[in-house]
């Protein structure tokens, strides 16, 4: 087969997604990222998934592949969880999902195929179905905070 | 008949895995019979035909993407299209074809998606495309390049990835560069290529045998395979202006689920709509290059093996990036971005071919343009019935099989129609009663 294609084209090294869907506090993470993107340093690229397979198109060239998600609120609105995969927390507390696969199957997947980037990290946020984001609260400003001195600071600059 | 002494057995499957959306399956047998089987949608309703109510027309596109984030195209341009009957707004060629490349660009991420990650594992024997990818991980990363593709003409066509913008009533909110779309030919000659190929590896794989009596329902066009619009055709010989769906398809409650089913009218029988309807009824409007692939490996019609589906997806994948090639190198760029049109009230309605079959819309205006009236008919409601009817069909020849073991082959059988329960309402878990 001829591959014509530019496979360097639309590389994203540092790549930070936001998983989300509109229902509901669902948007957590497409919402977080929005709020980012206004501190992101110019290496980072930020992205906006549907569905936790659409990562996979976007792993080509990824060095850092951050993802941005809500959890179930089992402790506290707002606590944000940074887990370093593989983490044997995210595979024990899975959750059914309506996607057809979740997060910890597609890594899964891109660890299958290889193309498993050097540096995954998962922001989960803990919050409930019901909780409203609009207007923006505190607990999701401070979250957005915390990801931008964590890792727009320390080491991303 | 069995007594109804002897106690019965119930099967569930109480979460179907790969698929869209969250539903479960009910399985009631007493011995050899089968009493009951229901596919149970407990997602809440999303109400979204109420909610249209009241708001402007020029709402409604973005409103209706947010039903299916796999498909929103499909929603969009049904509803688009439907408004434009209201309007009598009729687009420039270009735009048509525009709106058609666009439905392409959804028709394969969909079905790459579907084809590779969803169903391919299941005649392998395989739990999942993780084990799948570890089997193939040539073929596998083939398809995810597809999907890839198709993904990236809608970000170019739908100004995003999430939930796409740029369609409008009377054409687009924004026009393409000629330069932006000329970008993406290279990418869907390799796709057309990579999908030929993906259909000679799917061929490969030994389907079940299985004969049913479907009843299969597309859109159907004169001059081109079925997507944008068309007539709705049955195998059955009917043949009918979309304007009169309604007279020929209804909606029931059924008390089990939470999304509507569609019957025919007034038979109340089951019908099937998706790739494996389209093909078989419009085989000779494919393509040249899916047409001929689907001669290569001698896909039969009519085929009556819902199996037979992911050979179907994966022959529309071909039809789509021939295709939508043809679209992206006749581009120039010439249209205005949207018809002008005068807002009135009235009614309209349209149909379009979903990746996963069949959508209808109508709506009702008023004179400001406000929705009155909504009506959305998704694929999966219009194929609910049908899955139940198969697995009635099925079953029979499972019965010897522990319920675990029938349970994962239901689960799989629905997989063949790719269910989007999200879109439906809107998973699947099996449960099996025996008494």
């Amino acid at each position: 087969m001829n591959d014509q294609t530019n496979p360097g084209a639309g590389l994203h090294p540092w790549l930070m997604v936001g998983l989300g869907s509109p229902h509901g506090s669902d948007r957590l993470g497409w919402d977080l990222v929005q709020l980012l993107q206004e501190t992101r340093p110019e290496a980072w690229t930020i992205r906006m998934a549907r569905v936790p397979t659409d990562v996979l198109d976007w792993l080509e060239g990824c060095q850092r592949l951050h993802l941005v998600d809500a959890c179930p609120m089992f402790e506290q609105l707002g606590r944000v969880h940074r887990l370093l995969w593989p983490d044997a927390q995210i595979l024990r507390n899975r959750t059914t999902t309506s996607h057809d696969y979740d997060v910890p199957q597609v890594l899964q997947l891109a660890q299958s195929l290889g193309q498993m980037p050097p540096e995954v990290v998962i922001w989960a946020i803990e919050v409930e179905a019901s909780t409203r984001l609009d207007p923006t609260p505190d607990w999701m400003l401070a979250a957005a905070r915390m990801i931008t001195s964590t890792e727009f600071c320390d080491k991303a600059v | 008949m069995n007594s109804p002494d002897v106690p019965s057995r119930a099967i569930r499957v109480p979460i179907l895995t790969r698929v869209e959306g969250e539903g479960s399956l009910l399985v009631k047998l007493r011995e050899r019979e089968i009493l009951d089987v229901q596919l149970a949608i407990f997602e809440p309703p999303r109400l979204f035909e109420s909610l249209l109510r009241g708001r402007p027309f020029s709402d409604v596109a973005d409103i209706t993407a947010r039903i299916c984030g796999i498909c929103p195209i499909a929603y969009q341009m049904t509803a688009v299209q439907a408004l434009e009957a209201v309007f009598a707004v009729s687009v420039d060629p270009e735009i048509r074809s525009l709106r058609r490349l666009m439905y392409c660009g959804e028709w394969i991420e969909s079905h790459a998606l579907h084809v590779h990650l969803l169903q391919a594992p299941d005649f392998f024997g395989l739990d999942s495309g993780i084990e799948l990818a570890e089997r193939f991980p040539d073929e596998v990363k083939r398809g995810l390049r597809l999907k890839k593709i198709g993904n990236k003409l809608l970000e170019t066509l739908g100004g995003r990835a999430i939930h796409p913008v740029n369609l409008a009533v009377g054409g687009f909110y924004r026009l393409p560069k000629v330069a932006e779309l000329q970008t993406l030919i290279s990418d869907f000659e390799w796709g057309l290529a990579a999908a030929i190929d993906t259909v000679r590896w799917i061929a490969t794989i030994p389907l079940p045998s299985i004969q049913l009596p479907y009843d299969y329902v597309a859109i159907q066009h004169p001059d081109e395979y079925g997507i944008i619009e068309g007539e709705v055709v049955c195998s059955d010989g009917l043949r009918i202006s979309h304007h009169d769906y309604e007279q020929h398809f209804g909606e029931i409650q059924v008390p089990h689920s939470t999304a509507l089913q569609s019957r025919r009218v007034p038979t109340g029988s089951s019908y099937f709509v998706g790739p494996l309807a389209r093909v078989n009824l419009n085989r000779e409007q494919l393509a040249e290059p899916a047409r001929r692939i689907a001669d290569e490996i001698q896909f039969p019609t009519p085929c009556h093996n819902a199996y037979y589906g992911i050979l179907a997806r994966s022959i529309e994948v071909v039809h789509a990036f021939a295709e939508g090639l043809g679209h992206l190198r006749s581009y120039q760029g010439r249209a205005d971005a949207r018809v002008p049109f005068s807002v009135k009230n009235g009614a309209g309605c349209a149909v379009t071919e979903a990746p996963r079959g069949l959508i209808y819309h109508r709506y009702e205006v008023d004179a400001q343009g406000r929705i009155e009236l909504a009506k959305i008919v998704p694929p999966t409601s219009q194929n609910q019935a049908q899955i139940e009817g198969d697995l009635r069909a099925l079953l029979p020849s499972l019965l010897d099989q522990p319920d675990a073991q029938i349970a994962l082959n239901c689960e799989r059988f629905v997989r063949n129609y790719d269910p989007c329960i999200s879109c439906s309402t809107h998973f699947l878990n099996l449960r099996i009663e025996r008494e």
